[in-house]
C-alpha cells in the first residue's frame, strides 16, 4: 500500500518543499508579505536578500522554530501543522552554531543521531560515514574545541545530514571561511545535492559562488519575493533593464592595458574606459546609451570593441555585459534596500 | 515496477526510527551530567559547598559560644545551612540549562531535532538536580561530627533527604522556569 507520502516520491523530481503565501510581522513591520516558491529534490536554491530582506525569518518558518501567521508549507509532503515530522525530514545549519567544546566530532554526531531515533550501533555507523564524506574522519576523535571554523561548519554540515534529511538548510555556512574553504564547502554543498538527491536551500551573500553552485535562485528584498526561477531565467528576465545602462567590462594582459584603453578611448559611443583593478587587467566601459532598440545596438557595439581590439593583437581574457551575472541582477533588484 | 519499489524503500528507511532508540529523557540527562560534572561546573561548585560546610562546622565546634548549643540543635542548624546552600547551587544549575545553552547557541540545534520537548526538559532537570545527592551525601559526615553521638543523626538524615529533595527540586525548577523565560544567561 502506497500512502500521499509516498506517493510523492514516484516523480524522479518531485516537489519537496512547497511554501504558499507565508506572512510574518514583528509588531507594525512586516517581515514577510506572502513568500511562495517550491524546491524540486536534488536541486540547490540560492535564498537571497539584503540584510533585513526576511531570509532569517523564512528559514525560522520552513525549519518549524517559527510559526507563519498566514500560510502553509510542505516538507516531502508533510504538511507544517505537523512540526514535529518535519523536523525527522530536514537538516538545518544555523547561521553562527554553536558546538559544544568538549564533545568530539564523532560524539557530537553520535548524540544527534541518537536524538533522530537511531541505535547507538546505527548512530556510531551513520556518523563515522558523514565524517569521511566531510573530510573529518581523521579527526573523529579530537574535541571540537581544537576544529577550526571551517572544521567546525563542516562538521555542523554533517550534524545536519545525521538523519538523512530530504531538505537541508544551510544559512551562510561560508561565513568567516577563507577563499579555499569557501570554494571546498560549496563543493560539499553540490555533492550533497547531487549524491543524496537532497534538496539544498543556501541562503549566501556571496554572489558570485551561488551562480556557479545553485539551480534555482529566490530574491527576496523588504519581505517581498522579487525574482524567482533558475539563475539563467532570473538573470535573463533582469537582464535587458541592466543592459540599458550600457556598460561593458574587457580584461586584458596587465602590460596590455595603456595600449587598449588608448584604443577603446578614441573609439565613437564610447564615453569612458576605467580600469576595474590594474592588476588583473579588467577596463570598464561606458557607451553611449541607443536611441532605439538598444539591446542591439548595444550588441553591435560590443562586438565592434572586440573586433578593434583582436585587430590591435590585444589578448582578450575576459569580456562581460554589466547586468549578466547575478551580483548585477541582485544590486539592481534590491536598489531600494540598499539605499 | 521494480523502480518504484526501489524508491519506495529509500523513502522508508530514510524515516526509519529504531524501536530500540534510547529515550531522549536519557540521552540529554547523560549528556548534561557529563557537562557538568566533567566540564567542571558542578564540580567546583559542590567544592566551593564542601568548603562552606567545613568552615560552619568549624565555626559551631570551637567558636566559645557555638559550641555550646546542644547537638540536636546545632544539627538541624546545619542542615538547613547546608540545604540552602545546595538549593542556591539548584537553582544556578537550573537558570543556566536554557539561557546558558541559548547564549552559547547550542539550544537552536537541539530544537531543530525531533526529540520531544518535555523529555529535554526532563533530561536537564535530573542532570541539574544531580547536585542533590551529592551535596547530601558530603554533608553526612559533617553532621555526624556535630551530631556527637547523638540519636538525633538519623531522624535528621531522614528528615533532611525528604525536605532537601522536595526543596531542591523546587528551587532547580523554579531556576528552569527563569531560564525558559530569559533571553540571555545575564537575565537568569
Amino acid at each position: 500500500m502506497i500512502d500521499n507520502h509516498d506517493s510523492v516520491k514516484l516523480d524522479p523530481q518531485p516537489e519537496i518543499l512547497v511554501a504558499e503565501g507565508l506572512r510574518k510581522s514583528y509588531g507594525p513591520r512586516k517581515a514577510l508579505h506572502g513568500l511562495t516558491f517550491s524546491l524540486k529534490a536534488g536541486r540547490i536554491l540560492g535564498f537571497l536578500g539584503p540584510n533585513g530582506a526576511g531570509k532569517t525569518t523564512s528559514i525560522r518558518i520552513l525549519t518549524t522554530m517559527m510559526e507563519p501567521e498566514t500560510g502553509h508549507f510542505t516538507v516531502d509532503g508533510i504538511g507544517s501543522e505537523h512540526p514535529e515530522q518535519i523536523r525527522r525530514r530536514i537538516g538545518v545549519l544555523p547561521e553562527n552554531l554553536g558546538f559544544p567544546r568538549q564533545m568530539t566530532g564523532l560524539e557530537y554526531l553520535l548524540y544527534f543521531g541518537q536524538l533522530y531515533g537511531r541505535t547507538r550501533s546505527e548512530a556510531k555507523e551513520n556518523a563515522l560515514t558523514l565524517l569521511e564524506d566531510v573530510g573529518l574522519h581523521q579527526r573523529a576523535k579530537s574535541l571540537i574545541g581544537s576544529y577550526s571554523h571551517g572544521m567546525r561548519q563542516r562538521i555542523g554540515i554533517a550534524r545536519a545530514l545525521v538523519n538523512d534529511p530530504v531538505v537541508v538548510f544551510l544559512d551562510e555556512p561560508t561565513l568567516g571561511l577563507d577563499p579555499r574553504g569557501q570554494a571546498e564547502l560549496l563543493e560539499l554543498v553540490q555533492r550533497i545535492a547531487r549524491e543524496r538527491n537532497t534538496g539544498v536551500v543556501l541562503c549566501s551573500h556571496l554572489l558570485a559562488e551561488i551562480e556557479n553552485v545553485c539551480d534555482d535562485v529566490v530574491i527576496l528584498n523588504v519581505g517581498q519575493i522579487v525574482a524567482r526561477g533558475s539563475v539563467a531565467e532570473v538573470i535573463g528576465r533582469v537582464q535587458q533593464n541592466i543592459v540599458l545602462r550600457n556598460a561593458l567590462r574587457v580584461q586584458v594582459p596587465p602590460d596590455s592595458i595603456r595600449d587598449a584603453r588608448q584604443l577603446l578611448e578614441t573609439m565613437p559611443n564610447i564615453m569612458s574606459v576605467t580600469p576595474v583593478g590594474e592588476l588583473e587587467g579588467w577596463l570598464r566601459l561606458e557607451l553611449v546609451p541607443p536611441h532605439n532598440g538598444g539591446l542591439v545596438k548595444a550588441h553591435q557595439m560590443n562586438n565592434k570593441i572586440l573586433s578593434a581590439l583582436i585587430r590591435a593583437k590585444i589578448p582578450i581574457l575576459g569580456f562581460e555585459v554589466e547586468g549578466g551575472r547575478l551580483q548585477d541582477v541582485f544590486l539592481h533588484l534590491t536598489e531600494d534596500a540598499i539605499k | 515496477m521494480s523502480n518504484v519499489q526501489n524508491v519506495q524503500k529509500v523513502s522508508v528507511n530514510k524515516l526509519k526510527v529504531s524501536e530500540k532508540a534510547t529515550p531522549t529523557w536519557w540521552l540529554v540527562f547523560r549528556r548534561e551530567l557529563t557537562d557538568l560534572w566533567i566540564g567542571g561546573k558542578a564540580f567546583n561548585l559542590v567544592l566551593i559547598y564542601s568548603l562552606l560546610l567545613g568552615g560552619m562546622v568549624y565555626i559551631y565546634s570551637f567558636n566559645t559560644e557555638l559550641s555550646l548549643i546542644p547537638p540536636k540543635e546545632a544539627v538541624y542548624e546545619m542542615l538547613k545551612n547546608a540545604m540552602a546552600v545546595a538549593m542556591f547551587v539548584g537553582l544556578i544549575i537550573g537558570a543556566d540549562a536554557f539561557s546558558g545553552e541559548r547564549d552559547r547557541a547550542t539550544l537552536e540545534s537541539l530544537l531543530l531535532t525531533p526529540a520531544n520537548r518535555r523529555q529535554i526538559i526532563v533530561g536537564k532537570f535530573l542532570a541539574a538536580f544531580s547536585i542533590w545527592p551529592a551535596a547530601y551525601v558530603i554533608a553526612i559526615p559533617y553532621l555526624y561530627v556535630l551530631a556527637q553521638g547523638d540519636a538525633v543523626l538519623s531522624p535528621a538524615l531522614f528528615w533532611g533527604a525528604v525536605t532537601g529533595t522536595v526543596l531542591v527540586i523546587g528551587y532547580t525548577g523554579v531556576g528552569m522556569l527563569v531560564s525558559f523565560w530569559s533571553s540571555t544567561h545575564k537575565v537568569s
